[in-house]
């Protein structure tokens, strides 16, 4: 009994399509006519194989031609049609961008001014504080010990009301109109106050007679004409600084603009 | 169209002439639309892969210096396909009920000779079945057997086309034909009579 020829389906495959040389075409056609399990193989490739030429063609479901924004938009280049610029492309992505790190700058800006955001009361640290050495006729830095001193009432915090820091600002001046008591006081060669003023101030006012008992009416009248004093010199408008203003004016012009081109593009889509 | 027509549109494309491009796009879109949907397997996603396909094709008219349009055309189409697979490898295939029994968008429309509806009916599920079948396969058997046995190219043209030796052709077309076959079997019920198997021998060793 003769062994079975080994006849692989590549080499079945390839002898329904005609594609194998002389010797293996005689060799499986022998093979063929000696096994009949071989030619059901054959066959049923062959049946697969007509099967599949005989799969429906199908219709494409639209017209696949491109437009040139599809070209463009992939990064090819349409005869006549100008190539967006590097700006064209990438410009109206990147407005809204820089729009949003400029508000936030913006606002970091804001928060952290001193006169910003944080304290937008009318009367700011460095006017309470100019208000004593003013009065004294001291420079800022001279007066300080003196208002962390025996006129501690002078150094308010920033959370003291109007009416309060009003109230501060009468005690000096009434302070300064006790030095220049004291300083028309015999005994006493100068009117103006050395560093450590207050200490000053407390010899000349030993030195000097005690000042005239004012009328409870008197004071109160003092009282309000220097509070409305104070209002009238010292504006309520917070002070921002320059970078704030410069970010806020980036913003403006940044937001118009991102809004421009975002426009421009919903209208070109 | 004539070969020098399309000489002259493949020159004029070559230079950035989007509507001579266009005219090329109308005559093989439905060729590059059934290689798509048969390596695919989803007409919705055919269509995409066949749109990016064109996209590249005119893009890449400057590096096209052969004489034949068509071989190189469906490199592209077969190459946006395999990026298509890949990146839907972890989504499960469709069951063949779900393939036989496709509705609304995803059913695919086929040319119609005139036929009746009974016809119509039979046809589109043979091939659901084809497609199930296909869909069976590993993708590179898939698209040597879409091009050679559904679209009838050649051996030569197919090794052009997927950048591959003849051998691997032969080679890769024999085991997609036995894989497909066996399938096949499995399910001949389905099969129109004309296109049955002959008598399984189970006896029979098959060489693969």
């Amino acid at each position: 009994m003769k062994p079975p020829l080994t006849i692989s389906d590549e080499l079945l495959s390839a002898y329904i399509d005609h594609q194998i040389g002389e010797a293996e075409l005689q060799r499986v056609e022998m093979a063929l006519a000696a096994e009949p399990a071989l030619q059901q193989r054959l066959e049923a490739l062959k049946a697969t194989v007509a099967l599949l030429q005989q799969a429906p063609s199908l219709v494409a479901p639209r017209a696949f031609v491109l437009s040139e924004n599809q070209v463009l938009a992939a990064g090819g280049t349409v005869k006549g049609v100008k190539q967006p610029s590097f700006w064209d492309k990438w410009l109206p992505r990147l407005m809204p961008a820089a729009t949003a790190v400029i508000a936030v700058l913006f606002l970091f800006s804001f928060a952290l001014t001193p006169q910003g955001a944080g304290n937008l009361s009318p009367v700011t640290t460095t006017q309470e504080t100019a208000v004593v050495p003013m009065a004294r006729g001291l420079p800022a830095e001279e007066s300080q010990p003196a208002a962390m001193g025996d006129d501690e009432e002078l150094a308010a915090p920033k959370s003291f009301s109007t009416e309060q820091r009003g109230a501060a600002a009468i005690i000096a001046t009434d302070s300064v109109e006790d030095e220049a008591k004291a300083s028309e006081a015999p005994g006493v060669a100068t009117g103006r106050a050395a560093p450590g003023g207050a200490e000053a101030a407390d010899e000349a006012e030993a030195a000097a007679p005690p000042p005239e008992t004012k009328s409870v009416s008197v004071m109160a009248a003092e009282d309000s004409e220097t509070t409305a004093a104070i209002a009238e010199t010292e504006p309520h408008t917070p002070r921002v600084s320059w970078v704030t203003w410069l970010l806020g004016l980036l913003l403006v012009l940044f937001g118009f603009l991102s809004w421009k081109v975002t426009l421009g593009r919903s209208h070109a889509d | 169209m004539t070969p020098m027509d399309e000489s002259k549109l493949i020159a004029a494309a070559q230079n950035g002439d989007l509507p001579a491009f266009n005219q090329l796009v109308l005559k093989y879109q439905n060729l590059a639309f059934n290689v798509a949907y048969r390596i695919l397997g989803d007409p919705d996603r055919a269509a995409d892969a066949t749109q990016d396909a064109f996209i590249k094709a005119f893009k890449a008219m400057g590096n096209f210096h052969g004489s034949d349009f068509r071989p190189w055309l469906l490199r592209i189409v077969t190459n946006t396909c395999y990026d298509y697979l890949r990146a839907s490898k972890r989504k499960p295939t469709n069951s063949l009920d779900d393939e036989l029994e496709k509705k609304g968008d995803s059913n695919p429309r086929f040319h119609d000779p005139g036929e009746g509806p009974d016809k119509y009916v039979e046809r589109k599920e043979l091939s659901g079945l084809i497609q199930w079948g296909i869909n069976q396969l590993n993708d590179n058997q898939r698209a040597v057997i879409v091009l050679v046995d559904i679209h009838g190219l050649s051996y030569e043209e197919t090794s052009e086309v997927l950048d591959i030796s003849l051998g691997t052709v032969k080679s890769r077309l024999s085991r997609a034909r036995s894989r497909l076959r066996d399938i096949l079997q499995e399910h001949q019920e389905l099969l129109p009579e004309q296109y049955r198997f002959p008598h399984r021998d189970t006896a029979s060793p098959i060489h693969s």
